[in-house]
């Protein structure tokens, strides 16, 4: 018995042995095919020590803030209404394509759940790139381009929600002589609504972090500004935008905590 | 006289009860109608003056039946698309191993049951600081240091995935009770041993699941730098072939094979998620 | 072996709080706490060891009082000290040999305990333990896959891996099923004849109390109300400690 507790230890050692091979043999290998320096690690102080420095905002770049504050109330806007249009679209095709529920009478789930699935994987810059083509340098093309993605993303979450819902509790209002879709409408809403709005606003907030990279890409918005302040080396401006985002971000996350231990 | 003060307390449990109710609905109610009017406001405000919508659609619907219905190469070959794909999912793999490394030794001095309570509040702080500040901007920022290139995303890519990776390991291990911790400690076992002994295998598939998930982020990631840093690899490809050579036969390929690439992970991430995450 | 002079703990709440406790804990006894929930049990069970810092008294192990120890002398003290839980406390994904073995980590150099090596002395005394509590083919089985008695057994036998002089139960089979309870209750007094161990246990279940106990001692919102052998624990003691 004794031996056999060498063994295991000898087993589990050995394991654990390949494992950290494993890893490093991957990281290896995607840094040489990345053309990454390893090196450049060392330099992670010297970004923060230089973003310290640069994009610390001083009285000089205060002058951008009315300009910043502006682009960052449109870009919140954005934002909500992205997540909010898509918020009721992915209702919608929630409740369809959620098996449970069964409101539709063809199999259109698997439909639904492909759907979002390719809204979601198409990477928003290639979005943000065809859109800007078709609806040219404005924010109806941002909009737009977060609105795809958001449907996407929201759709499954939404979808699975649903499918977590226990649908024997829609019996009761089933019993009063309500339609089916009555029902659902009535009983399973108010019953998933906290989750619904938490991942909404789990949405808005990371549509502020998305419309910093589609205003770069399309010219519109926080990100054009940045954008503008970076390329043009007005690197206090620019730490103003940063810092602006930051905030506006960790805002909406507090807030949304707060929202959510009151609704729980 | 027992029996009056029993009623006496269901009544208080039902009245509160039904006060947390009230405050529920209201709060649902004033977020649903606050996010309203914004949307609304923003939507009729946001089509620009003059701006022929119908065009538009139109002319999108067009290209998209282009980019779908009949993808081919373009400019490049079909190996030069591929290895490009190749060098997003190895930055993606490169920066989420890098990510997990600093994830989880962040994890360890935020998790607030291991970590003395000041310093779990001030990594929170420092990770959500970090995680408010998108992706792209600090490939930006060290691309001013580092110069544009594989540097740069890296360390960009890096440093958002460290402070995404050190929230969700840290609550893994929040989960993981107080008293058992402490039954270790009491045996006078030093927390190294006890990270090593008993934190880690307690966590260990949850925090490969979350890895894995922040392989499939990065991956994303990736391809939003190559195009919007220049940085390489199929986001690169896409940005030129769009906006470049206006080109949606290649635009279509190439989000064929980052759909391909993308489907099957969210396989993979589905089956962990079940066994994992959910579990 | 053991004795408590006037200890007392003060919550902002009345319950779970200790006044004025004093008693004496015999070697090679089984010493039973019994008390209504709230009456302070555990927190009495836990500031032996000084797991919850108390606010005033004495408490003297082999004649050293704890409360006025320095880290490393408390870290001694504590190697004399096992420990086991109502919840096990095991760490459920790995082996009952493992965690076993997580009973020597207190002695042990920080990269010895990182690293898990074990001496061969230390797995032979674990195997050996293993055997003694009936678990010899769940040695190498994960412990989340062992029954509620079995797992208390491997908290059991991870006490005794530091060879402690004492050992404090709490609570140990609060989640078992009787039959369960009553092995682990064997085990327990086993461990008192045999090995001359000084054995104290938190129990609620008065049965268990009188049959295995060769001490009792009630306590009822934080006072000793009861403090002798477990014959002297009748109807009218049960009713001062309860009602």
């Amino acid at each position: 018995m004794n031996q056999s507790a060498h063994q295991f230890f000898r087993h589990r050692n050995y394991r654990l042995l390949l494992l950290i091979t494993e890893i490093v043999v991957l990281y290896l290998a995607a840094a040489a095919l990345t053309g990454f320096n390893s090196s450049a690690w060392l330099a992670t102080d010297k970004g923060i020590i230089w973003l310290a420095q640069n994009f610390i905002p001083n009285a000089n770049s205060l002058q951008y803030m009315p300009d910043i504050l502006a682009q960052l109330w449109q870009t919140f806007l954005i934002a909500v209404a992205a997540a909010s249009c898509a918020a009721v679209i992915a209702v919608v095709l929630g409740m369809l394509g959620a098996q449970n529920v069964g409101l539709s009478k063809w199999k259109v789930g698997w439909l639904i759940r492909g759907f979002a699935s390719v809204m979601r994987n198409i990477p928003i810059v290639a979005w943000a790139m065809i859109l800007l083509f078709s609806f040219k340098q404005n924010e109806l093309t941002g909009f737009l381009a977060l609105l795809f993605m958001n449907i996407g993303f929201l759709t499954r979450a939404f979808l699975e929600t649903f499918e977590d819902f226990d649908v024997k509790k829609m019996e009761a209002i089933q019993t009063t002589g309500a339609t089916y879709t009555t029902s659902v409408v009535q009983a399973m809403l108010p019953e998933t609504a906290v989750p619904l709005i938490e991942w909404l606003l789990y949405m808005i907030e990371n549509n502020i972090r998305d419309a910093t990279l589609v205003g770069l890409l399309t010219g519109t918005g926080i990100g054009f500004i940045f954008d503008l302040y970076f390329k043009s080396l007005q690197y206090g401006a620019a730490g103003m935008v940063v810092v602006s985002i930051a905030v506006l971000v960790i805002f909406l996350e507090i807030s949304s905590n707060r929202i959510g231990r009151l609704i729980r | 006289m027992e029996q009056r003060a029993v009623i006496e307390s269901q009544v208080r449990v039902r009245a509160k009860k039904k006060r947390r109710l009230n405050r529920r609905k209201l709060t649902i109610n004033s977020v649903l109608t606050v996010l309203g009017i914004l949307t609304i406001y923003t939507l009729a405000t946001i089509v620009p003056a003059h701006f022929k919508v119908i065009e538009a659609v139109n002319e999108f619907m067009g290209n998209l039946k282009i980019m779908f219905l009949s993808p081919n190469v373009g400019n490049d070959t079909f190996s030069k698309l591929l290895s490009a794909l190749g060098q997003s999912i190895y930055l993606a793999g490169l920066t989420t191993i890098a990510g997990a490394f600093g994830g989880f030794v962040m994890a360890l001095l935020s998790a607030n049951n291991l970590a003395p309570r000041w310093l779990s509040q001030i990594m929170k702080s420092l990770m959500a600081s970090i995680r408010a500040i998108p992706t792209i901007l600090w490939v930006l920022i060290y691309s001013v240091s580092l110069g544009l290139g594989a540097d740069a995303a890296v360390i960009g890519l890096t440093f958002h995935s460290v402070a995404y990776l050190a929230k969700v390991f840290a609550n893994s291990i929040e989960e993981l009770p107080q008293d058992t911790i402490e039954a270790l400690k009491v045996g006078g076992i030093g927390i190294l041993p006890i990270i090593a002994q008993a934190v880690i295998p307690t966590v260990k598939s949850r925090l490969l699941s979350w890895t894995f998930i922040r392989f499939e982020i990065n991956f994303a990631n990736a391809v939003v730098v190559g195009a919007a840093a220049g940085a390489g690899g199929i986001g690169y490809q896409l940005y030129m072939a769009s906006s470049f050579y206006f080109d949606f036969h290649e635009v279509g390929m190439i989000i064929y094979l980052i759909l391909a690439f993308t489907f099957g992970l969210e396989l993979v991430s589905r089956r962990l998620r079940a066994k994992f995450i959910e579990a | 072996m053991l004795a408590v002079n006037e200890l007392s703990k003060s919550y902002d709440q009345e319950a779970m709080s200790l006044k004025d406790i004093s008693m004496e804990i015999e070697k090679g006894e089984i010493t039973v706490i019994i008390g209504p929930s709230g009456a302070g049990k555990t927190t009495l069970l836990r500031s032996l060891n000084q797991l919850i810092k108390d606010d005033q008294g004495e408490i003297l192990i082999d004649g050293l009082d704890v409360r006025t120890l320095n880290r490393s002398k408390m870290r001694q003290m504590r190697r004399k000290i096992g420990m086991v839980f109502q919840n096990y406390n095991l760490i459920e994904p790995l082996t009952v040999l493992e965690n076993v073995l997580h009973g020597t980590l207190g002695g042990k150099p920080t990269l010895l305990g990182i690293l898990s090596i074990y001496s061969d002395k230390e797995q032979q005394e674990a195997l050996a333990l293993i055997k003694e509590m009936g678990l010899e083919e769940f040695a190498f089985k994960q412990c989340k896959d062992l029954s509620g008695g079995q797992k208390q057994r491997v908290g059991i036998a991870r006490a005794l891996m530091k060879h402690p002089q004492i050992i404090l139960c709490d609570e140990p089979v609060a989640s078992l099923d009787p039959k369960s309870a009553t092995l682990v209750m064997d085990i327990l007094r086993s461990l008192a004849i045999e090995k001359k161990m000084t054995i104290v246990v938190t129990l609620h279940q008065v049965e268990l109390a009188k049959e295995y106990a060769d001490h009792i001692i009630g306590l009822r919102a934080g006072s000793v109300v009861f403090d002798g052998p477990s014959s002297a624990l009748d109807v009218a003691a049960i009713r001062t400690i309860y009602d």
